[in-house]
Parts: C-alpha cells; sequence; structure tokens
C-alpha cells in the first residue's frame, strides 16, 4: 500500500537524555540548543561534545538535529559565533534555527548550513517568507497567529518550507515582540532570561477609576494543542509540526512525541484519524503536566477562550516516576524521580508504542533488602517485565 | 530658545502639527488606525491631515508598524498602495517608516522610489544586522530608529560605524509588549469606544505598579511603568552625532502634550533643572539602559555552573547515595577502570577527589571496567549527592 505523505515531526530536546528519548520515541526530527545562542538560558542544553554525541545518535536512527542559535544576538556574542557554527558544521548537524539577519549572514559565511528562520522573527505572511528566502533561508517556523490555511498559503506563494507549532506553550505576544523581562528583571528575554511575566497575576482598573480594579491572569495563555486538527496539516501540506518544550520533562517529551508520531503514522495510511483513535490520543494529552488547552489560531484568530485565566500550576493526572536503567529477566532497575509503593500500578511508556501496565510485586535496593517505598533519588529494582526496555519511561496516576 | 535638533513627533491634528512646527520639529510622524499599532486616525483624516503638513513645506512620515497575518496583509497592502498613489500626487517630501520585512514588500513590490525609514527597535543589537538592512535597502533608506536598549557605548560605536541618518527615542514611553489578542476586553463589558481601551495594570507578584495598557482593533499593547528619557544626556547625544530624536507625548491630552515639551525645552535650554522636571513629570523616568546594559549578566544565575558539563572530563552522573554503603554512578562519557583517579562535583562546588578501588555492576559483580551506558557502585564518600558529576583526573 502507497503510503499517504505526513509532515515531519520535530521534538524538542533540552539535553541529551531527552534527545534520545524524543529520537527513540518517534520524532522525525529533534531541534536543540547549545550553551549560548539560544532562547533557554536555563535549560541544560548541549556541550558541543554532547552535540557531536546526538548528532550521531539521531542520524544513526534517520532522524535530524535543528539547533537553535535564536536569540537576538549583541554584538559581544559574535566573538564566539563563528568557532560555534563552524563546529556545528564539523559535526553535521542539519540546521542551525535563527532569527538575526545578521546571524544569517554569518552562517552562511561560515558553514554551509541549511537556515530555518526561527519563530522569534514573526514571519506572519507570504511577502515576509519571500524576503527570508531571498536571505538564503530554506524554512521559516511562522509565528504562532497563524492558521493552518494560511500557513499552506505561505508555503505556496513563498514558495518555501514552512513549519507550524503543534503543541505546547505560548508566548502571548508576538515572538519577539515582549521584552517586559528586560524592564522589570533586568534580563532580556530575547537572549533566553525571558522571566514568564505574562504568567503573572495582574490588578486592572481604570486610570481613572483605580478603585474598579479586577484582579486576573488576563495575559496568561492556554497551551496549544492541535491534535485534532492533524489531518489539516497534513492536507495542508505543512512541511514540519512542532512540539514546543525544551524546558518540559522527560515524560512530556516522551509523551507528546509517541502521541504525535502514532497519530502520523495513522495518518499515512487513514484518511483521518478515527474518532477512537484520536479520543485515545488526547487522553494521553491529558496525562502529561499542561494548561488548558486551545486551537489558539490554528483555525481563526485566538480569542478569549484562549486565555488562559488560573494561576500558572500545571495540573497532571499522571507523574513521571523515572525511567529504566536495565531490564532484563531479573529485575528492572528503576532511576526514581517520585515516590512510588510496593503493591502500586505503574505504567511503563515503552518505545515500541505499547503502554505496559506494571504492578509492583516486589521492591528491593541494591542490597536485595525489600523496601516499602522509594525516594526520589535513589534506584529501585523492581520485579521484571516482559517488554520493558532500557530507557522506557515509568509513570504513574497522581493520587 | 534650545530646539530639539531635528526632532520627530506624531501629530494628529492640524494644531498638533503647527505647535511642533512652530518648535522646530524637523519631520512628523503620521499614525493611522489602518497602520500603526498607537493609530486613531482615519485615512481619510490622516490624508487630509498629511497634504496639511505637505502645504507648508514640511516632511511627513507615515508609519507601518503593525504586523500582519497574511489576509490582513493582503487587505492593508491594497488599501495602501491606493493611498500613497494618490498622496504622492501631492506631496513631495513623503516617507514611510516601516519594520523591516515591510520595506522588501514595498521597495520590490510597490514603489522603489519612496525612502524607507526603518524601524529597528525591537531586536537588531548588533552591527552585522544593521549593516545587512543597510546593504539590502541601499538608496531608499533615509533613515534608521535604533532599540532604545542600547547603552551610550553602543550608539557611539553605531554612529561611528553606519553611514546612515539615526534616529532615537528621546522622551516619551517604552513599550514592552504586543499581542494581537484582545485581552482587556473580556474583562470587561463597559467598554470605550472606537475599540480603544486604555487601564493601568498592577502586577501582584512582582512590585511594578501602573504599567499602561491599551487594547485597540490591533491587539494589546502594555508600556513600561516609567518612561524613557534622555533629557539630561542631550549634550551627549548631540556630541554623539544622533541625527534624529523621537519625543513621543502622544499619550498625553494635547494640552498637557504641549505643557510638557515646553517643559522639556525649558530644561535643554536651562531654564528648568532636571531633577524638577522629573520630580513634577506625571510618570516615573528613567534613562533605561543608556548608561550600561547588563541584561545578560544574570543569565549566568539561572544555572548551576557546577552541573555544566566539561566537554574534557565528564564522564557520568551519580544518581544514588546511599549512605553510608555506595555511589551509584551512570557512566555517559568514556570509560571508569579500577584505580583511575577521578573527582566527584557537587552542586555546590565542592570537588572530592578519590581513586577507584572498586566497582560493582546492578548484578552486585564486581568488574574492573565500565563504558558508557553502565549502572556502577562506587565505595560511599560523604558530601556527595544525587546529581553530582563525575569527573576523570588528568
Amino acid at each position: 500500500m502507497t503510503k499517504l505523505w505526513v509532515p515531519e515531526l520535530l521534538s524538542p530536546a533540552g539535553n541529551l537524555e531527552k534527545l534520545k528519548i524524543a529520537v527513540n520515541y518517534g520524532a522525525n526530527a529533534v531541534y536543540v540548543g547549545g550553551q549560548k545562542f539560544g532562547l533557554r538560558s536555563a535549560a541544560d542544553n548541549f556541550t558541543m561534545k554532547e552535540l557531536e554525541e546526538g548528532v550521531e545518535y539521531a542520524h544513526t536512527r534517520e532522524c535530524k538535529v535543528f539547533v537553535v542559535l535564536n536569540s537576538f544576538l549583541h554584538d559581544e556574542d559574535f566573538l564566539e559565533l563563528a568557532d560555534f557554527i563552524t563546529n556545528l558544521d564539523r559535526i553535521k548537524v542539519d540546521a542551525v534555527i535563527v532569527s538575526d539577519i545578521g546571524v544569517i549572514q554569518w552562517v552562511q559565511e561560515y558553514s554551509s548550513i541549511e537556515i530555518h528562520l526561527s519563530t522569534q522573527a514573526s514571519c506572519l505572511n507570504a511577502q515576509s517568507a519571500k524576503f527570508w528566502k531571498e536571505q538564503g533561508v530554506s524554512r521559516v517556523v511562522l509565528g504562532r497567529e497563524v492558521s493552518i490555511a494560511d500557513a499552506a498559503k505561505i508555503r505556496q506563494e513563498g514558495n518555501i518550507e514552512v513549519e507550524l507549532f503543534v503543541h505546547g506553550s505560548m508566548c502571548i505576544a508576538y515572538s519577539g515582540n515582549c521584552i517586559i523581562s528586560n524592564f522589570t528583571q533586568g534580563r532580556d528575554s530575547n537572549r533566553g532570561g525571558c522571566a514568564h511575566s505574562c504568567r503573572f497575576e495582574y490588578s486592572i482598573a481604570p486610570k481613572a477609576d483605580p478603585n474598579k480594579r479586577i484582579t486576573n491572569f488576563f495575559m496568561s495563555s492556554k497551551d496549544l494543542n492541535g491534535l485534532s486538527l492533524l489531518e489539516s496539516y497534513r492536507d495542508n501540506h505543512i512541511d514540519s509540526i512542532k512540539i514546543e518544550g525544551r524546558m518540559k520533562s522527560n515524560l512530556h517529551v516522551a509523551t507528546l512525541t509517541q502521541v504525535y508520531a502514532k497519530a502520523l503514522a495513522h495518518l499515512q495510511i487513514e484518511q483521518s484519524l478515527g474518532e477512537t483513535n484520536r479520543d485515545n490520543l488526547l487522553s494521553e494529552c491529558e496525562k502529561i503536566g499542561h494548561r488548558a488547552y486551545t486551537t489558539a489560531s490554528l483555525i481563526s484568530p485566538a480569542d478569549a477562550s484562549s486565555i488562559y485565566d488560573e494561576r500558572d500550576g500545571e495540573e497532571q493526572s499522571f507523574q513521571l516516576v523515572g525511567n529504566i536503567l536495565e531490564s532484563n529477566e531479573n529485575f528492572l532497575l528503576v532511576e526514581v524521580k517520585s515516590p512510588f509503593y510496593i503493591g502500586g500500578e505503574l505504567e511503563i511508556l515503552s518505545q515500541d508504542g505499547i503502554v505496559r501496565t506494571h504492578m509492583v510485586r516486589s521492591l528491593q535496593n541494591f542490597y536485595q533488602e525489600n523496601i516499602e517505598k522509594t525516594r526520589p533519588g535513589s534506584l529501585a529494582f523492581l520485579n521484571p517485565l516482559e517488554g520493558a526496555c532500557k530507557a522506557d519511561i515509568v509513570r504513574q496516576r497522581v493520587l | 530658545m534650545t530646539f530639539i535638533k531635528k526632532c520627530t513627533v506624531a501629530v494628529s491634528s492640524q494644531t498638533e502639527f503647527l505647535f511642533y512646527q512652530q518648535k522646530g520639529g524637523h519631520s512628523f510622524i503620521i499614525r493611522t488606525a489602518l497602520l500603526s499599532r498607537m493609530g486613531k486616525m482615519t485615512v481619510a483624516q490622516a490624508d487630509e491631515l498629511i497634504k496639511f503638513i505637505s502645504s507648508h513645506g514640511e516632511m511627513v512620515i507615515i508609519e507601518w508598524d503593525i504586523l500582519m497575518e497574511q489576509v490582513s496583509f493582503e487587505q492593508a497592502s491594497a488599501r495602501f498602495s491606493e493611498w500613497l498613489n494618490d498622496l504622492q500626487k501631492s506631496s513631495t517630501q513623503l516617507e514611510m517608516r516601516v519594520q523591516e520585512l515591510l520595506a522588501m514588500y514595498l521597495r520590490k513590490n510597490n514603489d522603489p522610489h519612496i525612502k524607507i525609514q526603518l524601524n529597528l527597535e525591537t531586536g537588531h543589537r548588533n552591527l552585522p544586522s544593521i549593516k545587512k538592512h543597510i546593504c539590502y535597502l541601499g538608496e531608499q533608506l533615509s533613515r534608521i530608529m535604533l532599540s532604545f536598549e542600547l547603552s551610550k557605548d553602543k550608539l557611539q560605536l553605531y554612529r561611528r560605524e553606519l553611514k546612515v541618518p539615526l534616529e532615537i527615542l528621546f522622551h516619551g514611553r517604552i513599550p514592552l509588549f504586543y499581542s494581537p489578542r484582545k485581552l482587556l476586553s473580556p474583562l470587561d463589558t463597559n467598554q470605550e469606544q472606537d475599540n480603544w481601551i486604555e487601564r493601568d495594570g498592577e502586577s501582584e507578584e512582582s512590585p511594578h505598579k501602573g504599567f499602561p495598557i491599551i487594547e485597540n482593533r490591533h491587539g494589546t499593547f502594555m508600556f513600561n511603568v516609567k518612561e524613557l528619557s534622555l533629557v539630561d544626556v542631550y549634550s551627549e547625544l548631540s556630541d554623539i552625532g544622533i541625527d534624529y530624536l523621537r519625543v513621543d507625548l502622544n499619550s498625553f491630552e494635547e494640552g498637557e502634550q504641549f505643557k510638557w515639551f515646553e517643559q522639556i525645552e525649558l530644561v535643554l535650554d536651562s531654564s528648568v533643572d532636571f531633577t524638577q522636571f522629573k520630580r513634577e513629570y506625571p510618570a516615573e523616568i528613567i534613562r533605561g539602559f543608556y548608561s550600561v546594559n547588563k541584561s545578560s549578566v544574570l543569565f549566568e544565575k539561572l544555572k548551576n555552573k557546577f552541573l555544566q558539563h566539561d566537554d574534557e572530563t565528564y564522564i557520568g552522573d551519580v544518581i544514588e547515595v546511599s549512605k553510608p554503603r555506595h555511589i551509584a554512578v551512570q557512566i555517559k562519557r568514556g570509560q571508569l577502570l579500577i584505580g583511575s583517579e577521578i573527582f566527584y562535583m557537587t552542586p555546590e562546588g565542592k570537588r572530592i577527589e578519590v581513586i577507584i578501588t572498586s566497582i560493582l555492576n546492578s548484578q552486585r559483580d564486581n568488574i574492573d571496567v565500565a563504558t558508557k551506558g553502565d549502572i556502577v557502585f562506587l565505595p560511599y564518600k560523604k558530601s556527595l549527592s544525587a546529581k553530582s558529576t563525575v569527573n576523570q583526573s588528568y
């Protein structure tokens, strides 16, 4: 049977461990950051040696690696940029994601790496895309304000690859057009120092009537979830769908990568995801920490229903328990991230796409001493589970 | 009276224009509701004002700083092209003030003759980027608006390096945030007319009170609590050679606007002390990053530098400390041998040197060497915690 075309699945990888998770759980490409020049200064990010290992790991599994260089650089940043670009070229990264036209010029001068335009540049229309193509950009990561239909038009009229976000947290401002942190926290939001002031609670009042005050999270956006529109992404030939979240947990990366990989695999064969399949996948999306979901501007401009009027605390029905370090016929060795108990029920989010339930019948430490409860930052030896593999993610329902 | 050298102001009425013209205003920005974030004028009103200004022989700048998605862009472009054709017949000194990509659109598609003033206030805090834009627009470029986050040193450097006229914000509100979403109207059903809502915002989680917030047909805009004022360093800016200084008092009603403009002039004329001006001005004023921009300094504190991996020495991570029995380590790179010298680096920055005397694997077997991917159990060492890194000593 001839398979239908589907978009590339692009997943976030905040560090080498997450890169491997994204690759193992089905990403076609991952985006990562070095120690400088990206917008996630607080993420672990990659040293050059880790990048090299990550690229090799991904490439041997037919996954591409894109490196973000998307902060708005200051002059002094350019002192180290040439070396960094040369090294990226040497280790054969597949593309760099850039927002600054000066950086584009340097990438072209010091390498032959493909250039993608970051969403930071707020490319919103076909004329803008044409301009960037003239500058040597091969793909534009469109602003989150762009609908799927407009993205298709930009792709066609701009004659350029388009990448559109499909899932994750959203800037409520046009990307690159928020500098609240710069003036209130002394941290440059466009160089990785964003303090997430949009998630704060504000009280709002007319200037003439300060007592008429409303307290509200008025500028906090719900999270994007485009799963239910995946057929539209495919039918409009969006080249790449992007999951946000280089700062997010291993569970987040694994769950969402697997959900979208499964959905895309299904859409290679069927015209539609189908109601049951879609519902199952949507329920998987509920198992990770997230704000309420919205389709934002994917169909029509985001309206009042896209605002998340709650304190920013992610609710989740499942939590990360840990990851499997070893799996054999005698035991599962788990690195524990959150506590669980003997007699508890765990779920193994396996890399083969199966979610396996695992009853904890035996729980021991390294000395084969029985324990009742695990603690974060420890290792636990559990009864074995057929099919479970090293690097599988373990989760449990939040009580 | 000291006139502000090549003062650039936005005007929305003939009265405002005549006031600023008499004050030595050099070029006049027209903000329309069609194209400008803070624009209120209809195209017809703007058309009339532009013709009035042109009849006085002054330069008119039409501002287009709205970011537009595909459909809005197509509609606005069509409307603007039609208007521009008409305007060029009657206005001799007409320029466009645009964000970078719209410049491309105008240049390539519509009118390669109109002069472009390029707004690079967002981002563009490096010479390679600015020079690239200058090169791209060539002769069509008439002025660049530099970021208001540049320090004095940078302004000096850019003045030396850039061979085009430069403009900076001299006095006015600092825009912090621009969203296409309408964020105020959902809070209040008693909305003002003309889709224009103004509110003050106070952060409940930081000490900042009184952010001016505006919602209009283009979205929501937030400004800093404090306004930027470089009035007291006017002579420095003159020495640096910044060509145009923009005064933006447009948030005030006409009378107040004129009053504060005249106060600025009096400060420049040394008739009013700057401290007094600062005290009486309705908003707090700051120099912003003019003295120095250290907004990247705090980045170092966002991450624990002791946990950053050193490409030369790093071999793995401590994943369990079982006091006083063992240290479990995951080998991430290279290998670990019996007898080798390593050091642990704790999250607190403590370096602990050890010689490896025993290695057990997860089956509790003694092994001589552990390689990448292995989980091994080493002799206990006090002061260590999970997340410490394991490094090869050389």
